[in-house]
């Protein structure tokens, strides 16, 4: 049973408990009316039972009592009570009682008093009085016993509608709603052309209904969901494709990484042996012909003039300076090469240990020099060093000619960045050939006036760009020149 | 007291001559044996090869070798002189052309006594020479080798 109950739905239990509340609320209100009006009606039926007495009564009883005939009396009491509902009669004159039928009550009762007159001579007197009750228990119980039929015949008739109303909500809505939930709920992107069909009879089928209108919706719905399922399917097969071509890209570009890797370590590589065999096999020639040059001024000379003692100065001197080139190129490349720590430097103590070095070489005279306290750098130090010693060495020699040289070291804010300047006043260059100024060999000086070998400034800027800053200067003939440089962007 | 044998090993006849005459001008009287490769050197210290026979009790004061040298390199000639006990406490001096920061290193990993490069000019390289001398043939204790 309780299974059976089950299978109906709750939307049909909910369809029915309303159904039941308001059918009950309207029984109850349509048995109060009908009560009511059956109310009324037996009071009136009431009513014209006192009439009955008034008309039919009254006069026999005034003269039976006139004639103080108590038989009489009693007979007719005897009648007037057998009316329907009459409960009790009496006849009084005053307070006594003549005669009486019936017995007494004071509750649920209509009581109705009736003068009895008679006419002697010419006036009508009254000789007394009739008492009527009516008892209401027997309306009351009438009334109560049609409201128990009524209620019991709606109630029956509620339970048996609400069980129908059930069962046809059920076999019209409710199993075709749970056909649908479970047709939707098996619905996946596998099974989208699968039709939904609903258990109807043929004369049902026939008539378009709300059903219908789910089906086709439904329906509808299947088909964009299946077109944007095919959609989706492409779409996934494109990006697919798009990964494994990223896929492809991305190992070609690794291989090609690793090549360029290979390539640029045995380039390194080479670079390396290079660098190792110039260090080593082009200076060996030059210190043959240095030497021998020497031994041949030694063990030679005396058979030689002047010219060919100067030919040969001219010999050595060319040597030693192409051993310096060789050696600056090698500290130009090194300076490439090596690896950078960067670290706080102590930029003013630096400074002073490279001029004590310089004093220490050249041990000629004291170039003045003037260092700013307190700078600090963030580079690696050993670069730091080799900028600074080839900017004073420069400032130096370049200030070696004037009477009272000058050289400065300082630092300067622009635009947020630190710049490093070094300036001197000593013979300054062309700005028109500025351009010239940092690259390897170049130079602006014939050897005579001033010597050098063209790599220090390129040196210079190669450490300077390896630390993330650019390095500039301006001169002008004669009036000294000023190389400022910064260490980051 | 006879002088001690000064071993230079030396493959560049140029460069061999040039030394020899800065050792000559700066007075030094040792007696020069010249190796021109490698593989000679460690011969005269060992007694084999060109020089099998040669009492190995009597070293040289002074090794002055170059780095690079055909057969054997210099490097490979002080690991194995070093990892005999015969020739292990002998002072080294390398005197070559490049003062490479690797060679440098790997030197002095290998127990070398002294790096000196050779400079171009050739009235430095005396000088060089000179101190070399006045140091490891004068200043300098030997080690205690041989009888």
């Amino acid at each position: 049973m309780r299974k059976w109950l089950a299978k109906f739905s709750p939307l049909g239990w909910r369809l029915v408990a309303a159904t039941v509340a308001f059918s009950t609320v309207v029984a109850l209100l349509a048995t109060a009316f009908q009560l009511y009006i059956d109310y009324r009606r037996e009071l009136g039926e009431i009513e014209s039972t006192f009439e009955q007495v008034e008309q039919s009564y009254l006069p026999t009883l005034a003269n039976a009592l006139w004639a103080t005939n108590r038989h009489e009396l009693q007979v007719a009491l005897n009648g007037l009570v057998r009316l329907p509902d009459v409960q009790y009669v009496a006849v009084k004159d005053n307070d006594k009682i003549w005669a009486e039928a019936g017995h007494p009550k004071s509750q649920n009762i209509r009581l109705r008093d009736y003068p009895l007159t008679q006419v002697h001579r010419g006036e009508i007197i009254t000789i007394g009085g009739l008492t009527v009750v009516v008892d209401l228990a027997g309306v009351y119980q009438r009334l109560l016993d049609k409201f128990w039929v009524i209620l019991i015949t709606n109630g029956v008739k509620t339970f048996l509608v609400a069980g129908f109303m059930l069962w046809l909500f059920h076999w019209l809505v409710t199993r075709h709603l749970q056909r649908i939930a479970e047709f939707a709920s098996c619905l996946s992107p596998g099974n989208l052309h699968e039709r939904l069909t609903l258990d109807r009879s043929a004369h049902a089928q026939n008539k378009l209904d709300e059903f219908d209108l789910v089906l086709d919706g439904i329906s509808r719905m299947q088909f964009n969901l299946a077109t944007a399922v095919q959609t989706l399917e492409q779409d996934i097969v494109k990006l697919e494709q798009a990964e494994a071509e990223i896929q492809q890209l991305n190992t070609a570009l690794e291989q090609r990484v690793v090549e360029r890797t290979s390539q640029l370590e045995a380039v390194n590589q080479e670079l390396e042996a290079f660098s190792y065999s110039v260090s080593h096999d082009l200076r060996t020639p030059l210190r043959s012909i240095d030497g021998f040059s020497q031994a041949l001024v030694e063990d030679y000379g005396e058979r030689l003039d002047a010219v060919g003692h100067d030919y040969l100065k001219r010999v050595r001197h060319a040597a030693q300076r192409m051993g310096l080139l060789i050696d600056d190129l090698l500290r130009l490349a090194r300076v490439t090469r090596t690896d950078m720590k960067q670290v706080h430097v102590d930029f003013s103590a630096l400074t002073q240990e490279v001029i004590a070095d310089l004093h220490k070489h050249k041990g000629c005279s004291e170039a003045p020099f003037r260092v700013q306290a307190s700078l600090v750098a963030y580079g690696d130090p050993a670069l730091l060093r080799i900028v600074m010693e080839n900017l004073l060495d420069n400032a130096w020699k370049y200030s070696s000619k004037i009477a009272q040289p000058q050289i400065e070291v300082g630092s300067v804010v622009q635009n947020g960045h630190t710049v490093y300047f070094v300036r001197d006043n000593g013979a300054g260059f062309d700005m028109a050939y500025v351009d010239k100024l940092f690259g390897a060999f170049q130079r602006l000086h014939r050897d005579e006036e001033f010597p050098g070998t063209g790599v220090g400034l390129a040196t210079v800027k190669r450490i300077v760009h390896r630390h993330g800053g650019k390095i500039w200067a301006e001169a002008q003939p004669g009036a000294g020149a000023l190389f400022s440089f910064t260490l980051t962007h | 007291m006879k002088n001690k044998v000064i071993l230079l090993v030396e493959d560049n006849p140029d460069d061999e001559t040039l030394t020899l005459r800065a050792l000559r001008k700066n007075q030094i009287l040792n007696e020069i044996v010249v190796a021109r490769d490698g593989a000679e050197a460690l011969d005269y210290l060992f007694g084999t090869g060109v020089h099998v026979g040669r009492d190995t009790s009597i070293q040289p004061q002074l090794i002055l070798l170059d780095l690079k040298l055909p057969k054997i390199d210099g490097l490979e000639v002080l690991k194995r002189l070093r990892a005999d006990p015969r020739t292990t406490l002998l002072p080294v001096t390398v005197l070559t052309t490049s003062n490479e920061e690797c060679d440098v290193v790997t030197s002095y990993q290998l127990g070398v006594n002294s790096y000196v490069r050779k400079p171009v000019d050739f009235d430095s390289f005396i000088e060089a020479v000179r101190q070399l001398g006045l140091y490891w043939l004068v200043l300098n204790t030997a080690p205690p080798i041989g009888s």
